[in-house]
């Protein structure tokens, strides 16, 4: 329960996140042709230089951002598997045999031990009396 | 209350004691074999004299014992090697009742008698663990009966000693009256099918023969009793 919440909240940030980061990629393309575009006017270089700055600032906060997206999709990734060894243990649970089938093999491993034993009595020469 | 009515009473009392000992001591035998867990350290005692019967056997006709095994479960398994296999596999319940028709039988006789039998069977239990045991198990089960003859050996009062001597006597008489017909399981398994392998009597045979022994023997004490 509480690690199902935790998934959702994880998977909730991680689409906030990534819609950052494409309003971030938008912005900064268009600083880049602005700057591109009036090269010789040092003003404009200036501005474009600032926007620059301010755009890789942000691509830094997004990368910033991916990191922690990264601990929450491992955490995501835990989760789904020790979900998953949980299914695969109640699963062997099920597959356990009931007490009536584990006398019957039971039984059947004697008689098998049975001729085990004889082989045994006369391979060593011994008798066994029980 | 008088002294005279007092005295009566018990002198009733005891009259009526050694008149129905046996049967007191056959039915306290009766409900230890039921107990859950007071039943266990019998059922290794009653185990380990028809598995020492087997060995013994087998030391008398020539052969030798290889190993004793003891379970937890009362059951019991002993190896040989050579000797006769008919006396080895029909001594197993018949020494069985033996002994306990031995140890019974003896407990009426002199103090010093009934200490020098469990002397005997101490020196047993103790040649078993050295020679024939081989797991811990079985170890562990030989010395619990080596300390519940201990026990009964520093026992001072001959009357106490005879009674806890009689009762083990009877409890094993008993395993020798009732563990012989498990043996009719239709499975084919176990000292009666061996006898039967071996002088084409049938197996039920071998059972009734047993039966009989540990009936005659019980009667005997009864009658010993009387």
């Amino acid at each position: 329960m509480h690690i199902s919440s935790t998934a959702a909240q994880a998977f909730r940030f991680e689409q906030l996140s990534k819609s950052t980061l494409n309003n971030q990629q938008n912005s900064v393309p268009k600083s880049t042709e602005f700057a591109v575009g009036s090269a010789t006017d040092k003003k404009q270089q200036a501005a474009a230089l600032k926007d620059n700055q301010v755009a890789n600032d942000l691509a830094g906060q997004a990368s910033k951002s991916l990191a922690i997206n990264e601990q929450a999709v491992a955490l995501f990734e835990q989760s789904k598997q020790s979900q998953s060894s949980q299914t695969q243990f109640s699963a062997t649970s099920q597959d356990k045999p009931s007490a009536h089938n584990e006398t019957a093999v039971a039984s059947y491993q004697t008689i098998g031990n049975l001729a085990q034993r004889e082989s045994v009595q006369q391979l060593l020469g011994v008798d066994l009396f029980a | 209350m008088s002294k005279f009515s007092v005295e009566h009473t018990s002198h009733k009392s005891s009259n009526l004691w050694q008149r129905y000992q046996f049967f007191i001591l056959l039915i306290a035998a009766v409900i230890f074999r039921q107990l859950p867990l007071v039943s266990i350290p019998f059922n290794w005692l009653e185990s380990y004299f028809h598995e020492i019967s087997h060995g013994i056997a087998a030391l008398l006709t020539g052969g030798k014992v290889v190993s004793i095994q003891l379970f937890a479960n009362g059951a019991g398994l002993c190896t040989t090697q050579g000797g006769s296999r008919f006396a080895i596999s029909f001594f197993g319940y018949a020494g069985a009742t033996l002994w306990g028709w031995g140890i019974y039988k003896l407990s009426t006789a002199h103090h010093r008698y009934a200490q020098g039998f469990l002397m005997v069977i101490l020196a047993l239990l103790l040649s078993s663990i050295i020679f024939w045991g081989r797991d811990i198990l079985t170890w562990f089960i030989l010395a619990m009966l080596m300390a519940v003859f201990l026990v009964t050996l520093k026992v001072k009062k001959t009357h106490y000693l005879q009674k806890l001597m009689q009762l083990f006597g009877l409890l094993i008489l008993l395993n020798s009256l009732s563990s012989p017909i498990n043996l009719l399981d239709g499975r084919h398994i176990g000292d009666g099918a061996a006898l039967a392998s071996a002088t084409f009597m049938p197996e039920i045979f071998w059972v009734l023969t047993w039966f009989i022994i540990a009936l005659l023997a019980l009667y005997s004490l009864y009658k010993q009793q009387k």
